[in-house]
């Protein structure tokens, strides 16, 4: 299996007024190969979304580094740009663009070839059932189309590498259960997905691998057998409790 | 060139042409970019202009209320006043406290009785237009009677005026209608296109990165597989196309106002000739382009350590009104472009504007502006990608403030 991920000893240090030095990854490591969804669970402040974000170039590694699609995170960050969607919960869209223009714009952004870009967004469109709506303007559109049009905009460069952010906060069942089929499917076209979550039922819908962070550092990495096994733990939320019983503050 | 290269100035393009779009369906952009530099300072002036003259044209209409007191020994100066429609004569007590009141407008004192010639004091209240009105009507009649009564004498000994006429003087104004008009746009062009520059990119400028963090759009643009420099250009040059339309569109706008306003004044469609030199314009070209460079980074650097739009505008607003010092300076009279003035940032360029209205370029000086405002819109520059390439500014975490300025400034490599 080839590994689309590998994050070697990730370390991100913030220099705080009031706290001093706040290690928010501490010695991150861990691999993910292509057609795995690799969960990044923990509770919220353990250190999930500055893991993503070191992996996705948006932030700087103090220490250690990663590689994505075999190019390295400090040496050739625009390369791990092109080869990645990120998505995180929060991210918004341009109110006054259309779905279609957001979707032409990180299109040509992320250098996907002119002549296939338009019929890219046209799969979009219909993947996603973006038809009624896909030259309103963003402003007008509800949370759900939003959503859409987020996932979207993520995977329009159809990225071999797919990053979620707890993707699913906010948003109701139904679309929060669009956006976990659309995972499964990425799973099932050979994406590497790497996903954070707190939630442990989606952790255990779709996750073939889940680590387990805490306070900056990865507790455990195993498949939730594996996870089972190593707690003698049945449900996720026990399996999680007994890990973060062993690693006191 | 090289496909690597070729390839950057693609992205600038798509992140440049993004941002048009969206300025372009952007209300506040819309009305600071083109509404206000085009229809806002000609219609001040044009409403200013009508208003001044709706209200002389009110006070031409009223009657002023006049008193006298004393012994006139002025033959037929009664009969003049009274004679004049636009003069009403009145009796009352005390004159001075009617003044005060504001019932009556103009008071005439003759002081010393019968001697002669008589002395004559006229009151009045400056702060009062109608009495303003009252001092110039009977400082006509005064100078007629006077001119009147002096020809009348000299007559009676056989002589005429001229006689006493020293020296007869004719003024003659030497500049063409051409060059006054460039005179009155040197005036107030210059300052009011650099405040335009300002307005015009102040929008935009703050919209560049606070925008995207207001938006949550922040993470997207920075996932996305385009070097920072290039999402930094393509918003600069934005800003920077904003501000230059805002100075163009003022430009013609109050080109437009002064013609109307000197027609206005004057009354003669032919003396209205006030228009740009053609070479002029290569030369609000480059200039303005290289001040609006300069300015746009400038809001853009400073703009970006803001986590939502209304503090970026509080941010920006100091350094636009800052901004407005020296060029303000450039426009004050007396001070012309040298090589020393042709030093000092904003106040050059303003400075250049005014000579490339009125008169010949001097080139030495013309040089140095060009060469002091690249300069310093290229450190302004690298200022802001510095800014830009700190993950702290663009997230708006780790308690970045414009304190940290010099900090990330002088930090070695991409931050």
């Amino acid at each position: 299996m080839s590994v689309m991920i590998a994050a070697d000893r990730l370390v991100k240090r913030y220099h705080d007024k009031r706290r001093g030095e706040i290690i928010a990854a501490n010695q991150v490591s861990f691999e993910c190969v292509k057609g795995e969804i690799f969960g990044l669970l923990g509770p919220n402040g353990a250190g999930k979304t500055t893991t993503l974000r070191l992996l996705s170039t948006i932030l700087k590694p103090s220490g250690g580094t990663a590689t994505l699609n075999g190019y390295d995170v400090i040496r050739e960050p625009e390369r791990v740009r092109a080869s990645i969607g990120y998505l995180s919960g929060e991210t918004g869209l341009y109110d006054r663009l259309t779905p279609r223009e957001i979707l032409r714009y990180f299109g040509q952004l992320n250098r996907f070839p002119d002549d296939r870009l338009h019929s890219r967004i046209d799969e979009l469109v219909r993947l996603f059932d973006m038809e009624e709506f896909s030259d309103v303007r963003c402003e007008k559109l509800s949370t759900g189309m939003k959503q859409k049009v987020s996932i979207a905009r993520a995977v329009v460069h159809d990225p071999p590498i797919l990053i979620f952010d707890e993707p699913t906060s906010g948003l109701d069942i139904i679309v929060a259960d669009t956006l976990l089929t659309f995972i499964e499917e990425c799973r099932s076209a050979g994406k590497c997905v790497v996903f954070s979550t707190h939630i442990m039922s989606e952790a255990e819908r779709l996750c073939d691998r889940i680590g387990i962070i805490d306070r900056g550092e990865i507790l455990a990495v195993d498949t939730l057998d594996g996870l089972r096994e190593k707690t003698g733990e049945r449900f996720l939320e026990k399996i999680f409790r007994s890990l973060m019983r062993g690693n006191p503050a | 060139m090289s496909p690597v290269i070729m390839s950057r100035f693609r992205l600038t393009g798509t992140v440049f042409r993004h941002e048009i779009r969206s300025a372009i369906r952007d209300r506040n952009t819309l009305i600071y970019t083109l509404v206000i530099p085009l229809f806002l300072y000609p219609a001040l002036i044009w409403g200013i202009l009508q208003w001044t003259q709706f209200q002389s044209g009110s006070l031409e209409r009223q009657q002023s209320r006049l008193a006298w007191e004393g012994d006139e020994n002025l033959p037929g100066l009664a009969e003049l006043v009274r004679g004049d429609e636009r003069l009403l004569l009145l009796t009352p007590d005390d004159p001075l406290a009617e003044m005060e009141t504001g019932k009556l407008d103009a008071f005439i004192r003759f002081t010393n009785g019968g001697a002669s010639p008589p002395r004559i004091e006229t009151y009045y209240d400056l702060s009062r237009d109608r009495s303003t009105t009252a001092r110039s009507r009977i400082d006509e009649i005064l100078k007629d009677y006077r001119e009147n009564e002096i020809s009348r004498r000299l007559t009676e000994y056989g002589e005429t005026p001229e006689t006493i006429e020293v020296v007869f003087i004719t003024e003659v104004n030497v500049a063409s209608s051409e060059e006054m008009g460039r005179f009155l746009l040197s005036l107030v062009l210059p300052l009011i296109m650099v405040i335009m520059l300002s307005i015009g990119a102040m929008h935009p400028a703050v919209d560049a990165l606070v925008g995207e963090k207001e938006r949550k759009t922040v993470e997207s643009i920075l996932t996305a597989g385009a070097p920072r420099q290039s999402i930094l250009a393509g918003k600069f040059l934005a800003v920077v196309t904003a501000a230059m339309t805002a100075l163009l569109l003022n430009l013609i706008g109050m080109v437009i106002a002064l013609t109307h306003m000197l027609r206005m004044i004057e009354g003669q469609e032919e003396r209205a000739l006030i228009h740009v030199p053609l070479m002029a314009i290569p030369v609000i070209l480059v200039t303005g382009t290289l001040l609006a460079a300069l300015i746009s980074s400038a809001m853009i650097t400073l703009a970006a350590f803001a986590r939502t739009f209304k503090e970026g505008q509080s941010y920006v607003a100091p350094f636009y009104f800052l901004s407005i010092i020296p060029a303000v300076f450039g426009a004050t009279g007396g001070i012309e472009l040298t090589n020393l003035t042709a030093l000092i940032p904003i106040t050059n360029v303003v400075l250049l504007f005014r000579q490339t209205l009125t008169g010949p370029l001097p080139l030495v000086p013309s040089i140095i502006v060009i060469l002091v405002t690249l300069l310093s819109a290229s450190v302004t520059l690298y200022v802001a990608q510095k800014v830009y390439g700190d993950e702290d500014v663009l997230l708006g975490t780790g308690g970045r403030s414009l304190r940290s300025l010099p900090a990330i400034v002088f930090s070695r490599g991409e931050n």
